[in-house]
């Protein structure tokens, strides 16, 4: 891990951002204090709301504007709902991927390989930057300023009307796209009409799947119509806030960048060990415009330990998801999304599932099922829940043919309703 | 027994109402049919909107907006959720009546169409139709059930539109929805669901009951008064055009070119009843937590002890007596009462049960059937067996002192 330069970081907040030295000074830190990881955990975690009430006098480094070159903005209004409009350099973002993206030599190749990138974006229409989720915008009109090509999308994902998918669908296979920027929810529903039309896919070299936890149902599906062409798949841990973090190897197993940042990996406030479920903070490392110092991302990851078969020497890690959409009884986790994709795994007889915690004890399982014989797989399944939830749970399983998003847009296979 | 339960025990310390007092009566609710009460759960929802929110929607980029636009939104699934639809089906209207108006506008229907309307419908759910095209009555049973024979040969008339009734707000009768709405697409016609009555009790999915559009009002489900939903069905979704133009229903307007948005906004002109949506929201949870199998167990079973009081009774007449698929609703004839309005003062008054007179919106039914009045005694599921009972002991207590005339039913 990145210590000492989390400390130069840290110095250099303090000194050049007036949001930190608030921030230290009301903690009673000097960045000389920090000497140890042990130290560097007395620093108070930032959270979204001190970006956001700090933007932009607070959090911008001394002499920087929002005009300066190189600057990127992005608004983004989170998987929680909680809104943030976040800032930094192209320079440091595209630092960020390429150092990212050593974990992957499959797509390092097909990022290196093509110089005139053509990206194509399929996501949650809060998350594309661009109006796209009505039938009435013209490719040129959801094309960003780097030239990726959004495509369009109804908030609510499976509601999107017929001639959207038909535009979507039409338009990455005639664009070519070198690669796929997408979520996996909303790729694996485009995979889904590719194959339900009989439309070969474009022979895209790569796909990044992100924004979402990546189950084990849309991979399935992604790699069924696009693995088909050889493209490499692969799924990336990126925030709006801090750009590209991690990446999965050949070998299947994410691992983050610890070389653009600092990340602590804890259980309270202690460090976790190989195995548990620890929430992410992360301290970016020479950002240049805006840095971020014990970020507490609210994400929950499981450090994996030993050697990977891949060679690389980043930490390896699960991602849980995120702790407010866990699934949990008496203020204890009973499952992780990730837990929850282990227990339902590529189930060949579902197209999509969604399990909501409606209050303490009670939960829905929906799924849409794939031809007749779903119902003993439906069964053997809502009694593994009740294992995992508690014999004491309410678990209702329940075939549908529609499930909904969220407001974010998102299509979360776990969510929660209850307040922590 | 006190009342239904939900495992946190008795739910009627829930609503606020039922702890009032009429010159130190408790008061006996039995006016559900007309409105429910609301627990207190409902209530906080929608005080919180405007307490802690209070922006409105769809229009602002402000963090307020944002987040009454969420809770909007987020009221539209879950109410998808409880009705097998998808969240684009889900219009929120002003209440049922509005639904319905909704649809009969957007139909497009001239002189000439034909509509069955149930003859038992609510004026909902037939001046709508008789504004808008011809209509033939579906005749009514003395039990209450809809004459499948004649229903029949009406439809070989080739109606465009079959108005049903889920559950009579007279009666408390199911129909048999799915049967009829199979019956009237095998003749093309367009069929729309008066769900005011049924929702409240019973898990509606318009799926199940193969209805292209059906509407019910927050209101008469433990929700708030002014905010209602219209499920349109995939028949209907595209094909209805806004019955109200405005603000929110368009994607694009130059001086002679209009974009309608995609459903369900282009039936939303305006500022909605965004506090309705949070007690909404509030409410279908509330019925959630308590189980759509219990609600419909218990209204079933106030139904059955409902009908056992009043047909006990010689000085009361059932409309639509007999077993069969009804709900927690009785309205009955009073022998030789001339005014249910008098008696309805009374029972409120001096025994705090309060419950409803008149022609009940069906004004042609009841004349038919009840020379133009009855008195409806109608529960939910805070409702115990001792309202019931303290309800017709009030009526055995206050019908001798109304000198009713002896014969005169």
């Amino acid at each position: 891990m990145a210590f000492p330069e989390a400390q130069q970081e840290v110095a250099e907040a303090y000194e050049n951002v007036a949001f930190f030295r608030r921030h230290m000074d009301g903690a009673g830190l000097r960045p000389h204090d920090l000497r140890t990881p042990a130290d560097f955990r007395r620093l108070p975690p930032t959270s979204k709301a001190d970006y956001r009430r700090n933007f932009p006098a607070g959090v911008l480094v001394e002499g920087a504007t929002l005009g300066d070159p190189f600057v990127f903005r992005s608004q983004s209004s989170g998987t929680t709902g909680e809104r943030l409009v976040t800032i930094a350099t192209t320079v440091d973002l595209a630092e960020r991927m390429t150092t990212t993206s050593a974990v992957n030599p499959g797509l390092e190749a097909v990022f290196s390989g093509a110089r005139a990138q053509r990206v194509a974006r399929y996501a949650a229409p809060n998350c594309s930057d661009v109006e796209c989720a009505t039938p009435f915008t013209t490719p040129e009109s959801r094309t960003l300023f780097d030239g990726t090509r959004v495509l369009p999308v109804a908030h609510d994902l499976l509601t999107t009307p017929s001639v959207m998918v038909d535009q979507a669908v039409a338009e990455i296979v005639e664009y070519e796209p070198h690669w796929l920027y997408t979520d996996p929810m909303h790729l694996a529903f485009l995979a889904r009409h590719l194959r339900g039309r009989g439309i070969a896919p474009p022979p895209v070299g790569g796909i990044v799947l992100t924004y979402n936890l990546v189950t084990h149902v849309a991979r399935r599906q992604v790699d069924d119509v696009f693995g088909a062409r050889s493209a490499v798949v692969a799924e990336v841990v990126s925030m709006s806030e801090l750009g590209w973090m991690g990446m999965e190897c050949l070998a299947g197993f994410v691992h983050m960048n610890t070389d653009s940042f600092y990340l602590e990996f804890l259980v309270g406030d202690r460090p976790a060990a190989p195995g548990e479920i620890a929430e992410l903070y992360v301290t970016s490392i020479g950002d240049q415009i805006s840095p971020h110092l014990r970020y507490r991302t609210g994400d929950l990851y499981t450090l994996l330990g030993g050697e990977c078969p891949c060679g690389h020497r980043f930490p390896r890690v699960e991602f849980q998801g995120r702790g407010a959409h866990c699934a949990a009884r008496g203020g204890e986790i009973r499952l992780t999304p990730k837990q929850l994709d282990h227990l339902v795994g590529p189930a060949d007889w579902l197209e999509l599932y969604k399990l909501r915690q409606l209050d303490e004890d009670r939960f829905g399982f929906r799924y849409i099922p794939v031809g007749d014989n779903h119902v003993a797989q439906a069964k053997d399944l809502g009694d593994r829940l009740l294992a995992a939830l508690g014999a004491d749970a309410a678990v209702a399983v329940d075939a549908a043919d529609y499930i909904e998003c969220e407001r974010s847009g998102k299509f979360l296979s776990c969510v929660s309703e209850v307040v922590a | 027994m006190t009342g239904f339960a939900d495992g946190r025990g008795d739910i009627r310390a829930d609503f606020p109402v039922l702890s009032r007092t009429v010159d130190g009566v408790p008061v006996v609710y039995l006016d559900s049919a007309a409105t429910s009460l609301k627990p207190q759960p409902v209530i906080d929802a929608m005080v919180r909107y405007y307490a802690e929110v209070g922006a409105n929607i769809h229009r602002g980029k402000h963090m307020l907006s944002e987040e009454a636009s969420d809770a909007y939104e987020r009221a539209r699934q879950r109410v998808a959720e409880s009705v097998g639809a998808r969240g684009d089906e889900v219009v929120f209207t002003a209440g049922t009546t509005h639904g319905l108006n909704t649809v009969a506008v957007g139909l497009g229907l001239s002189a000439d169409d034909l509509v069955l309307v149930g003859a038992d419908s609510h004026h909902s759910h037939q001046l709508p139709w008789r504004h808008h095209a011809r209509v033939e009555w579906i005749p009514v049973r003395a039990d209450g059930t809809p004459d499948l024979g004649r229903y029949a040969e009406l439809l070989r008339r080739r109606p465009a539109v079959v108005a049903l009734t889920h559950c009579s707000n007279v009666t408390g009768r199911y129909a048999p929805i799915a049967e009829m709405a199979a019956l009237a697409h095998e003749h093309g016609a367009v069929t729309v669901l008066d769900a005011a009555q049924s929702a409240p009790h019973r898990a509606v999915d318009i799926h199940g009951l193969g209805v292209d559009a059906l509407a019910f009002s927050a209101h008469k489900m433990m929700g708030p008064t002014g905010i209602g939903v219209l499920v349109l069905g995939p028949g209907l979704l595209d094909r209805l055009p806004p019955a109200m133009h405005g603000g929110g229903t368009v994607d694009w307007v130059t001086t002679d070119e209009v974009v309608w948005r995609r459903p369900p906004h282009r039936f939303e002109g305006g500022t909605p009843h965004i506090a309705g949506a949070y007690g909404l929201h509030a409410a279908i949870d509330y019925l959630g937590r308590l189980g759509w199998t219990h609600l419909a167990e218990h209204d079933r079973r106030m139904g059955q002890r409902l009908l056992e009081e009043a047909e006990r009774r010689d000085h009361l007449s059932v409309v639509a007596p007999g077993v069969g698929d009804r709900g927690g609703i009785v309205s009955v004839a009073v022998r030789g009462c001339r005014d249910l309005g008098e008696l309805a003062r009374i029972l409120s008054d001096s025994y705090g049960v309060m419950c409803r007179t008149g022609h009940l919106c069906a004004q042609p039914y009841v004349d038919a059937v009840a020379r133009g009045q009855v008195l409806r005694i109608s529960t939910y599921a805070y409702t115990t067996e001792d309202d019931v009972t303290t309800a017709f002991k009030a009526l055995d207590e206050a019908f001798p002192l109304l000198g009713a005339e002896r014969g005169d039913r």
